[in-house]
């Protein structure tokens, strides 16, 4: 016979063994595939039936998206594909730890090399032959209820690619966890730490940066897993799923599946390497490889150990000395725990004393390295002539962020943090001002340092690589002030922290709504004017800088608000924006944030007493709160007092400011926080009011005497 | 011929087989005697190339074994515990042996099943221990190799079975040259089967011979001495191995043929002589005794 022919029937006689494989596989498939694209199918038609679609073009479009949804990208099938891949992979080498089956399957006259490729082609079959199936009854389903389409096509294309290569990479991983343990047990642990060993460690390193370092910054340049699938397929599948460029598909899908196909190369070799190796005597065993033992039990133990260190530090209020003994004390019960583990034998405890001690010796080297900041990162701040452009976060805006998608299964627009904006949008190219505020920040104890912000900063470098860093920038420092200016006070801000200002496409959704809005009137705008409204005050915002608008108020806002999916941008309009409040005049939109007192009726005023807290201020962050925590008050201190007299509404309203309007850079100190103003207007006033109460906080220091002695606290006898 | 030179084979720092070298020659029953852990399962496993040795080469028919298809093909391994598909018949297995051995005889298979009253169609799972082993040593004549390699295949058999495995074994070696080799921790199971044994234990070999040459060079002789110069001439001339002595019987056992006994007792005068016949383990106890250890306790408990 043949070789090829004996492979052929050494197939057959592998399969007859794994059918049940097969059929787990083939079920799976046929209910992930054409059964789903039946039941999605038929629910549009039911839709159809009850006149949910106005058109056939409609109907024909909702049937193509059911069924790209049927054979493209979702979790449902990644899921499958790796519970498959893993079941396939372990069944088809579990005979390794059998002794019995051993003895049967090593002492026939087959090569190790003809079984390893039998049993590892048998494995990719048993996934492979049952989705082409699948995915083809799918597709013959969805063509003849005229629900195939070239995108439906091309999308199950890229699915169907990079599920194959999902399975493969992941087949791969369970085979190499099979050839280096004894028993599926052992294998078990081995495949749950080899998909998501890189997960776990990248999180726990990240949790030491934050712990440890002060400069580490959460939001730009967080160390993502890179060795995952699992984590790479769960990011981008509704990346995909959204996705309506197929060339922007293919974009995203290519290099995936490049990046798995060599690990799934690397992960084959070591596999078939493994198994040319393996002891038939390991069956049983925990570890196949006594060589391994060591490494591993290493590994494990200094990653219990940081994560110890993780959770210890901060709950033992940083002392290192009880962090350094649980984590010394889980090391070495971590060690001990394995070598049971390996030996299955209580006793084995105690075994292997030097890896045990290599163990501790490299938690505690890894500690003093994040403790002592040994490799300088909180002291890093990149050359200027190195650096390309930098990204700031500055946590001030309150905005929403979005980008518009329009996938078969999502039409609409997706939230994204602010701080994912600024990455993709925001490239400040002055970066020497910047490098100076950070290294002024280094130079100086945040103790020492008056109010101002925590600034993220990412440097894109120009080598490619990209480093993020966090500090304090003390807005109450004189020579900050210019540094500050250069920094913010240019398009390159704006356009980076608006997202109207290259917002062309979404201007046009005529899902949009715009109003002008100053505490108190709230005035629609044309939606149609949205490009010149942004205009206007995009030249307005030449004159934006820090010290601009350190000292300076808004006197109102021009929101832009998108209704499909409630999202909001606010624009900061000052006194000084000729361009837009010219306009805003022009639409007869616009009045003035200070308010007429004879159109108020009553002015209520309450004061909250904080100040008959113990006041303690502290800075999370860099930012300056201000907590109030009990000393002796046992009851309410809130005094409100209603005013109608109309000299005093007067004096009070030439002191307010509204609550709704956001004081971006202005001192914390620019309202007083303790009094609340509740205005009621009179229904005949000339004002636009609407109804209801509108809310506004006294100036700082402006507070008018009658009203502090109307609201003084009085503490019941 | 299967070779083993010098071969050890060492599990977590414990030697279960140390520097064993063994010659089996064809056309023989080996018998590979030991206690349990003596390391009989692990050399068959070396042998098969099951297991691959730390130190030492094994060759069959001048062929290495491991991962070696063409030495594979010369014999059929039975294991203490035979391995069976899940779910699988009679036929089942026969499919899967006739798949891989090319000599595999699907119409003596069926023969040996019927005699042995082996129901083919029945689930394995449901034969009894006895039965199991059957099948595997039916599975293993019938593929027709050379060697056959079996780890305590004659434990668990009724003695009508066992006898009747044997007559096949001797009726395969006669027609078809079938060297069997037959590991087993019982001495008195391969007493009337074997024609070489090789006794292990703590992993060494403590003597490997031909049980015939044994048996013609060993006698056991009963006598009574018409005196003690006679008894003294006797034991001068012959390599003694033991010698008791219950009144004026003696009972002396020695290294030498029968035909040397009997001429060197005609020297000298005696009251009564016979040359006895010795069992297996009569010539074990000897040969081991000789070196230093008590057979009893190591193979016969």
């Amino acid at each position: 016979m043949t070789s090829k022919n004996l492979f052929w029937v050494r197939s057959k006689e592998n399969n007859k063994r794994r059918i049940w494989v097969w059929i787990v596989s083939i079920l799976l498939q046929m209910v992930a595939y054409p059964a789903v694209m039946l039941v999605y199918l038929s629910r549009i038609q039911f839709w159809n039936q009850e006149g949910s679609y106005a058109t056939a073009e409609i109907y024909k479009q909702a049937l193509q998206e059911a069924a790209a949804d049927a054979v493209g990208f979702n979790p449902r099938t990644y899921t499958l594909v790796l519970v498959l891949a893993l079941l396939i992979g372990i069944q088809g080498f579990s005979y390794l730890y059998d002794r019995r089956k051993i003895d049967m399957y090593h002492s026939v006259p087959i090569p190790l090399k003809s079984r390893y490729s039998v049993v590892y082609w048998n494995g990719i079959a048993c996934y492979f032959i049952p989705a082409v199936i699948s995915v083809l009854a799918a597709l013959l389903i969805a063509t003849m209820q005229g629900a195939l389409g070239v995108a439906v096509l091309v999308e199950c294309g890229y699915a169907f690619l990079l599920n194959v290569l999902f399975f493969l990479v992941n087949y791969h991983l369970m085979i190499v966890a099979v050839m280096l343990t004894g028993n599926p047990v052992i294998t078990g642990f081995l495949t749950f730490g080899l998909l998501f060993a890189d997960f776990f460690v990248v999180q726990l390193f990240n949790g030491m940066k934050y712990i440890f370092f002060e400069t580490a910054d959460e939001y730009f340049t967080d160390t993502e897993p890179y060795l995952s699938p699992i984590y790479d397929y769960s990011n981008q599948v509704y990346e995909l799923k959204w996705e309506t460029d197929l060339t922007q598909m293919g974009g995203i899908v290519f290099p995936m599946c490049l990046k798995w196909f060599v690990m799934m190369s690397v992960l084959g070799v070591i596999a078939y390497l493994c198994y040319r190796k393996r002891p038939s005597e390991a069956a049983g065993k925990a570890l196949a490889f006594a060589k391994i033992k060591p490494f591993l039990k290493v590994m494990v133990a200094v990653m219990v150990g940081i994560a110890i260190c993780y959770f210890v530090y901060d709950a033992a209020y940083y002392n290192i000395w009880i962090t350094m003994l649980a984590m010394v004390t889980g090391t070495v019960l971590c060690c001990g725990a394995m070598e049971v583990i390996f030996e299955f034998d209580i006793r084995a405890m105690i075994k292997h004393l030097v890896s045990t001690g290599i163990s501790v010796a490299a938690v505690l080297v890894v500690f003093c390295i994040y403790h002592f900041d040994l490799f300088g990162y909180d002291t890093y701040i990149p050359d200027v002539d190195e650096i390309e452009s930098v990204a700031l976060c500055t946590g001030t805006y309150h905005q929403d962020y979005f980008e518009e998608k329009d996938g078969y299964e999502y039409k609409g627009f997706e939230y994204i943090m602010d701080y994912e904006y600024y990455e993709q949008n925001m490239f400040l190219t002055n970066v020497d001002a910047i490098c100076e505020l950070a290294r002024k920040a280094q130079n100086t104890e945040l103790e020492d340092m008056g109010e101002g912000r925590r600034f993220s900063v990412l440097y894109r470098l120009k080598s490619g690589r990209e480093v993020s860093r966090t500090f304090h920038v003390d807005f109450e420092d004189a020579t900050n002030e210019e540094l500050l200016n250069q920094v913010i006070g240019n398009r390159e801000y704006v356009d980076g922290v608006y997202q109207v200002a290259k917002a062309d496409k979404v201007l046009d959704n005529k899902h949009l709504d715009i109003y002008y809005i100053n505490g108190t009137v709230e005035q629609a705008l044309p939606s149609i004017d949205a490009e010149e409204i942004r205009d206007a005050w995009l030249k307005d915002m030449e004159q934006f800088d820090f010290s601009f608008a350190r000292h300076n108020r808004p006197c109102g806002t021009i929101e832009y608000y998108f209704t499909d999916g409630y999202y909001v941008w606010n624009l900061p309009i000052y006194e000084s924006f000729n361009n837009t409040i010219s306009y805003l005049k022009e639409k007869n939109a616009y009045y003035p944030v200070e308010l007429n007192p004879e159109d108020i009726a009553s002015v209520t005023v309450t004061n909250y007493h904080y100040s008959l807290y113990e006041e303690t201020t502290v800075v999370t962050n860099g930012y300056a709160e201000a907590t109030a925590e009990s000393a002796g008050v046992t009851e309410v201190a809130d005094v409100t007092k209603t005013f109608n007299d109309p000299e005093e509404i007067a004096e009070i309203v030439a002191h307010i400011y509204p609550m709704n309007l956001e004081l971006n850079w202005n001192s914390v100190d620019e309202l007083e926080r303790d009094y609340e103003i509740t205005i009621a207007f009179k229904g005949d006033a000339d004002y636009p009011y609407g109804a209801g109460y509108y809310y506004y906080q006294f100036l700082h220091g402006e507070v008018p005497e009658f009203v502090k002695e109307a609201t003084a606290y009085i503490p019941e006898e | 011929m299967i070779e083993v030179y010098n071969v050890t084979k060492t599990f977590e720092r414990m030697k279960a087989v140390d520097s064993v070298s063994v010659t089996i020659k064809e056309n023989t029953v080996f018998g590979l005697i030991g206690t349990n852990g003596a390391g009989k399962s692990t050399m068959l496993r070396m042998i098969t190339g099951i297991l691959k040795p730390d130190e030492g080469t094994i060759a069959i028919d001048n062929m290495p074994v491991y991962d070696n298809i063409e030495a594979k093909k010369q014999f059929f391994f039975i294991a203490d515990e035979p391995y069976f598909f899940a779910n699988a018949n009679a036929d089942t297995m026969e499919r899967y042996y006739s798949s891989i051995y090319e000599n595999f005889n699907k119409a003596e298979y069926d023969k040996y099943l019927e005699n042995f009253n082996l129901d083919k169609r029945r689930k394995i799972a449901t034969y009894s221990k006895g039965m199991k082993k059957q099948l595997a040593l039916i599975l293993g004549i019938c593929s027709h190799t050379k060697y056959l390699l079996c780890d305590e295949t004659f434990d668990g058999l009724d003695p009508v079975m066992r006898q009747g495995i044997k007559s096949i074994l001797a009726k395969e070696m006669e027609e078809n040259g079938l060297t069997p080799v037959i590991a087993s921790h019982n001495l008195r199971e391969l007493e009337d089967i074997c024609d070489h044994v090789g006794l292990l234990h703590k992993g060494g070999v403590l003597l490997s011979k031909d049980l015939e040459d044994m048996k013609c060079n060993i006698q056991k002789v009963q006598c009574v001495f018409a005196s003690v110069e006679d008894e003294l001439k006797v034991l001068r001339g012959l390599e003694v191995l033991k010698k008791e002595q219950r009144g004026s019987l003696r009972t002396i056992t020695v290294r030498s043929t029968r035909e040397e006994v009997v001429a060197h007792f005609a020297t000298v005068s005696t009251v009564f002589f016979e040359v006895l016949p010795l069992s297996l383990e009569e010539i074990f106890i000897s040969e081991t005794e000789v070196v230093g250890y008590d057979i009893k306790k190591l193979i016969l408990g």
